[in-house]
């Protein structure tokens, strides 16, 4: 018997051998999108929200069922130390929806602000409402757009904001156009003085030093947050001057006891932000004539 | 029957066939390189949702069943080499507004219209139907060229769409999976514009040959 025929109808019985351990995770949801369908699906009292079923474990976000405060995600819960850098945020930019967790957390810490989201796929903003409570309020809108575009006729408005997120990253399919330097520029431009921009960036692959000489390039030194356990790794950067050490230190105590209950320790944070470059400082920047992310990722 | 044989085809020699048949391969090859990086230079502007895929492949279908059908109508007046010769120059120089016009443009339309389904179809349109109608005008002008009689027409008419549609596969191909890595989009669009240029040489130094061969 040629085991190089026989192999596939082999990983197919395997397959068909280990899927009962998998069907306790139950879809309870699919709704159709213009990209890819998003599931809903239950496993072990968390609520999750994914792209693709098939390739593994690609949830783009989870709420914990027994405790909906707790964020589940460690990037999630790393991206709130942009507070660190700006404790008292009043026009936040959230690029990229997911189940609307940082946006909510963000409406729960700091009711008077304002928050704009973006989101290119209506599919993803249903089943934020449905399935995990994500509610806009007067001053909080989510928009149904390429966060590019919106970016650029914000700039073209002269829309500022002293905090934006950038999240806008499903780890399938990399939009190559939100990582040149021509859009970080973009992004730059609506920063306010005091503003900071938080990116949630690949932390192992390729891209890594290709996103670090770009953010570099435009946004001169910026913090870098990474945890071990972690795929995601953080750019915190700023218009101005980076504060010090000290001063992070100070906000992470007076920040302690409002972001406890999310299950955010933010007094862990301040040690494990550095400037310092581990990155192949002669990596080429990325460019909006350049950028092959899904090819480096 | 040499007579009227003569005045159907136009060209007999070896040379000249397999010179068609390369710059029908290299026409499909930049067709869908040009569409690859399409997606690429509206992106800046109009993001990368699915619209601004659909616009970019619509004016492409659009632009090349008019070439088809233009290129079908000019191959029946006096075909001859220099007039698909000068196919290839003017979609080499109707490429050149796609590297030094795409920002203004873009930006000009960005500005007038606010939906970014509408400003990606009329970006498109405006950048690529002119070279990409050209390129369309190749496909059936090469069927009339390489025709010699009635009863082979089908067989030549399938070699050419097998070979420029082996192109097309390559060229997007190379260009998603290699030419974004190692060059800039204006880089690649040079080597598009090179290509077409090369294959208007190689026509005019092959017909040239022949037009000898038949003299002599």
């Amino acid at each position: 018997m040629n085991f190089r025929i026989w192999s596939p109808l082999l990983c197919v019985l395997v397959l068909i051998s280990a899927a009962p351990a998998s069907a306790q995770r139950q879809v309870i949801h699919e709704e159709r999108s213009q990209y890819r369908n998003v599931l809903v699906t239950e496993f072990n009292g968390q609520r999750c929200m994914l792209f693709n079923i098939h390739r593994g474990d690609m949830n783009q976000t989870c709420i914990d069922l027994r405790n909906p405060k707790r964020l589940v995600f460690n990037y999630t819960k790393m991206s709130f130390a942009g507070l660190l850098l700006n404790p008292e945020p009043e026009r936040i930019l959230v690029a990229g929806l997911g189940g609307g967790t940082i946006p909510m957390v963000m409406r729960e810490l700091y009711p008077e602000a304002e928050i704009d989201v973006l989101e290119v796929d209506q599919a993803v903003v249903n089943v934020a409402r449905e399935f995990f409570g994500y509610q806009e309020d007067e001053k909080h809108e989510v928009h149904v757009v390429d966060a590019r575009v919106y970016i650029k006729r914000a700039g073209l408005r002269g829309d500022k904001y002293d905090y934006i997120v950038l999240d806008a990253f499903s780890g399938e399919y990399i939009p190559e156009h939100l990582l040149t330097r021509e859009f970080l520029e973009e992004v730059k431009a609506l920063l306010t003085d005091d503003g900071v921009v938080v990116a949630n960036t690949f932390a192992s692959s390729d891209l890594y030093d290709y996103e670090s000489v770009t953010y570099q390039a435009v946004f001169g030194e910026f913090y870098n947050f990474k945890r071990a356990g972690s795929g995601n790794r953080i750019i915190l950067a700023t218009n101005g001057e980076l504060p010090e050490l000290g001063d992070l230190r100070r906000r992470s105590r007076e920040l302690y006891d409002a972001l406890a209950p999310y299950d955010m320790n933010v007094l862990e944070y301040p040690p494990l932000l550095t400037t310092e470059a581990d990155w192949d400082e002669s990596t080429r920047i990325l460019t909006d004539q350049y950028s092959p992310a899904n090819l480096l990722n | 029957m040499q007579q009227q044989q003569a005045l159907v085809s136009v060209s007999h020699s070896v040379a000249s066939r397999l010179a068609i048949l390369a710059v029908a391969f290299i026409n499909g090859f930049v067709i869908m390189s040009i569409e690859l990086l399409g997606g690429r230079v509206l992106a800046p502007y109009f993001g990368s949702s699915v619209h601004v895929w659909g616009s970019i492949i619509a004016v492409f279908m659009l632009s090349l069943s008019l070439g088809y059908l233009w290129g079908g109508k000019l191959s029946l007046r006096n075909p001859g080499h220099r007039t698909f010769i000068s196919f290839f120059i003017f979609a080499a120089l109707l490429c050149l507004p796609i590297i030094y016009l795409a920002d203004p443009v873009m930006r000009t339309i960005f500005l007038s219209i606010e939906d970014p389904r509408y400003g990606s179809l009329w970006s498109a349109v405006l950048l690529y139907f002119a070279p990409i109608c050209v390129m369309g005008m190749v496909s059936p002008y090469s069927v009339r060229l390489l025709v010699l009689t009635q009863e082979h027409s089908g067989g030549v008419a399938g070699m050419l769409y097998f070979v420029s549609t082996l192109g097309s596969a390559l060229g997007t191909l190379a260009t998603s999976f290699y030419f974004v890595m190692w060059f800039e989009i204006n880089q690649v669009m040079w080597g598009c514009i090179v290509a077409l240029l090369l294959c208007a040489a190689l026509i005019a130094f092959s017909s040239r040959h022949a037009i000898k061969e038949q003299t002599s």
